[in-house]
């Protein structure tokens, strides 16, 4: 399987563009001398400066994938695809896996409602709000977002980027914020770190960053909350409406056990069954996963990232992000077949 | 009709007439079809009446827009109108309904001819998806075995490649000119069949099992018996029992690519100009969120509306299908 995607995604992008003519356009204003040492160092040709053909550039290609080496990326010469990749990672996963977190734990919940009191106002205010989740596009709802919380409306968050700039925090009063924390630390650690007062220091700075990051982050991870939300919670519902019509709910019942405990103890696990089948896909996108959003709110991170690197068409990152993203989905969805079976022990691998 | 001389026949009087009695059974027979019962059920329902309407006319305008806009969506003339209400981002106005973008296009032509694009894209994209989803499940359903396995194994590949990233990679090639062969497709063809052919991976995954299922009853093997094909057999005896779950599905599908199709464009990948979509609108309006938010929430909840109804609409036909979930 792992061969097979990593030839699918190698002979899609070779096939639809050619990275040798695109790498040559490139360093075409180059010195000849210079420009045979940058291609031999993009792997596209050898030594003595002939073209390597495709079938082996794939097997050298796959080999350094597997050794972790993604290659050198066009745009930002000399600079590793993976250093450029673990720039944006932190804030992508931080947004992603937060939103993944709430939305699954909030649908579950509303989801159990919803079918509990089904046919009752709650069901039909859950499920149109379900609904709505479904079928608004997320750069509308994140748009709307923009236009109600933001500059334009209640002026509650900030409505593009990751972080503020330090000259604004320095401007808000935090003489010490003019550094990220993370480079106070690595300057000044190693010297000041019997200092009380630097302590303080260091906290207050780390303390009000964190606070500005917060408040970046929280309009992209509502947008896309409410957008993953919808279908968790109508898949919820729905295996919940079923179970509760099983036998075992009724012979529960008849024993006098509560309800709270009919629903925590009999009904959940078997509601989790189908939903972690979804999450291992969701987990699988969550590297990529929201484009869209991070477009919509400016957002630093992988998906900005990779758009940007298909405008330019920097072909040793599309392709290295694709693999890991079609990678992470395979895995997760092994993850989530392992994770079958402890949740249902009918099953075995 | 030699009994009761009286007014009126009864019901049960007519029931013991021969001939009436062929011809009631035969009325009754076409009253209890599938079809007709899920139709009644959907009338019923008022929600999904009225999406149905909303839904028909996002598709009346997407076929009789050119008689109703006064400039061709992408007409530069709006963009010269500076004093007449035309001009780079205006309000809307009596002569433009819609006002006009950053680039000076009408915004009114540009949203109705967007339900076109969006329909369209919607419809065919399906269209594309069932017709291979269905087709490699029937086989794959009904020879099982090896068949089966690849087909599988194909369908696997197509879940785990994510759609979205190589659209995007397609798409900008394309808008380098490096896409060879394919250059000479616009946006919209593109995407439209990209999502026809990421889509039906899970459809013939779902089909497979049910063909699997319906081909193991005894009237198949009746049929064959009888000495019918296996073509026949597939296309006429179990395509038919499969269909239920693959019509909700394509309403599914057909609100997903809507969905998708908006996304791709919103992401600005391609000609603003010449690609008319309401995604794209939403795109051009960001840099004038602040003071033209009309610009944005226009398009924006165009597509929301539609998808919205595709939904209901679908949900209602699943409800139709499946009564035991009404109770």
């Amino acid at each position: 399987m792992f061969i097979a995607i990593s030839l699918f995604t190698f002979v899609a992008i070779n096939l639809i563009g050619n990275p040798v003519e695109l790498a040559t356009a490139r360093v075409q204003f180059a010195k000849d001398t210079v420009q045979a040492t940058l291609l031999r160092q993009y792997g596209l040709t050898d030594s003595q400066g002939r073209e390597i053909p495709v079938w082996k550039r794939y097997l050298n290609w796959i080999y350094d994938f597997i050794h972790g080496d993604m290659g050198q990326s066009y745009e930002k010469f000399p600079s590793e695809v993976t250093d450029n990749l673990g720039n944006f990672l932190w804030e992508t996963l931080k947004m992603q896996v937060l939103a993944l977190v709430l939305a699954f734990t909030i649908s579950v919940v509303i989801g159990i409602l919803a079918a509990y009191f089904h046919k009752t106002p709650a069901d039909s205010i859950i499920s149109a709000v379900a609904l709505l989740g479904l079928s608004m596009p997320i750069f509308v709802s994140g748009i709307l977002a923009i236009i109600i919380f933001t500059g334009t409306g209640l002026q509650w968050f900030p409505a593009a980027g990751a972080h503020s700039l330090p000259q604004l925090l320095v401007a808000d009063g935090c003489l010490d914020c003019a550094r990220p924390p993370d480079v106070i630390w690595d300057a000044e650690v190693s010297t000041n770190w019997t200092d009380p007062a630097w302590w303080s220091m260091f906290v207050n700075v780390w303390w009000i960053y964190s606070k500005d990051s917060v408040r970046h982050i929280v309009l992209p991870v509502a947008t896309l909350t409410f957008a993953t939300m919808a279908t968790f919670a109508r898949l919820t519902r729905s295996t919940m409406l079923e179970i509760m019509r099983q036998d075992y709910i009724l012979a529960a019942r008849a024993n006098g056990l509560s309800e709270y405990t009919i629903v925590r103890k009999h009904a959940l696990k078997n509601v989790l069954l189908p939903l972690v089948t979804f999450l291992g896909l969701s987990i699988g996108g969550l590297l990529i996963g929201a484009p869209i959003t991070e477009t919509v709110f400016s957002f630093p991170g992988l998906g900005n990232y990779f758009l940007a690197s298909l405008v330019v068409l920097d072909v040793p990152i599309i392709m290295a992000l694709t693999m890991i993203i079609t990678l992470m989905i395979l895995f997760s969805n092994l993850a989530a077949d392992i994770a079958y079976t402890y949740l249902d022990p009918r099953i075995a691998l | 009709m030699a009994t009761s001389p009286g007014k009126t026949k009864t019901l049960d009087e007519s029931l013991t007439d021969g001939l009436d009695t062929d011809l009631q059974a035969r009325v009754a027979q076409q009253s209890t079809n599938q079809w007709v019962l899920v139709g009644q059920r959907i009338k019923k329902n008022r929600i999904a009446t009225l999406a149905f309407y909303y839904v028909l006319l996002n598709i009346l305008i997407a076929i009789l827009f050119p008689v109703v806009i006064a400039y061709a969506p992408n007409s530069r003339q709006p963009g010269l109108d500076r004093r007449f209400g035309g001009g780079s981002s205006n309000f809307p106005n009596l002569k433009y309904p819609g006002g006009t973008d950053v680039l000076g296009l009408d915004t009114f032509s540009r949203g109705l001819a967007g339900a076109q694009t969006s329909m369209l894209v919607g419809v065919l994209s399906t269209t594309i998806s069932l017709l291979i989803g269905v087709t490699v499940g029937l086989y794959a359903g009904y020879y099982q075995g090896k068949v089966e396995e690849i087909a599988m194994r194909i369908t696997d590949l197509f879940l785990a490649v994510p759609f979205l990233i190589i659209a995007l990679i397609l798409l900008s090639m394309i808008n380098r000119g490096q896409a060879g062969a394919l250059n000479g497709l616009d946006h919209v063809q593109i995407i439209t069949i990209l999502i026809g052919i990421f889509g039906w991976a899970g459809l013939a995954r779902l089909v497979t099992a049910n063909v699997k299922q319906v081909s193991s009853f005894e009237y198949i093997d009746a049929v064959r018996i009888m000495g019918a094909s296996d073509k026949r057999i597939m296309f006429i005896h179990i395509l038919p029992n499969t269909l239920a779950p693959v019509i909700v599905i394509g309403a599914i599908f057909i609100a997903g690519g809507i969905l998708s199709e908006a996304g791709l464009a919103f992401l600005g990948f391609g000609d603003p100009v010449n690609t008319i979509s309401w995604g794209i609108q939403v795109n051009l309006s960001r840099t004038e969120l602040q003071s033209h938010k009309e610009q944005a929430l226009i398009p924006g909840f165009a597509i929301f509306f539609l998808v919205l109804g595709v939904n209901l609409f679908g949900d209602a036909i699943r409800d139709a299908l499946d009564p035991k979930l009404k109770e």
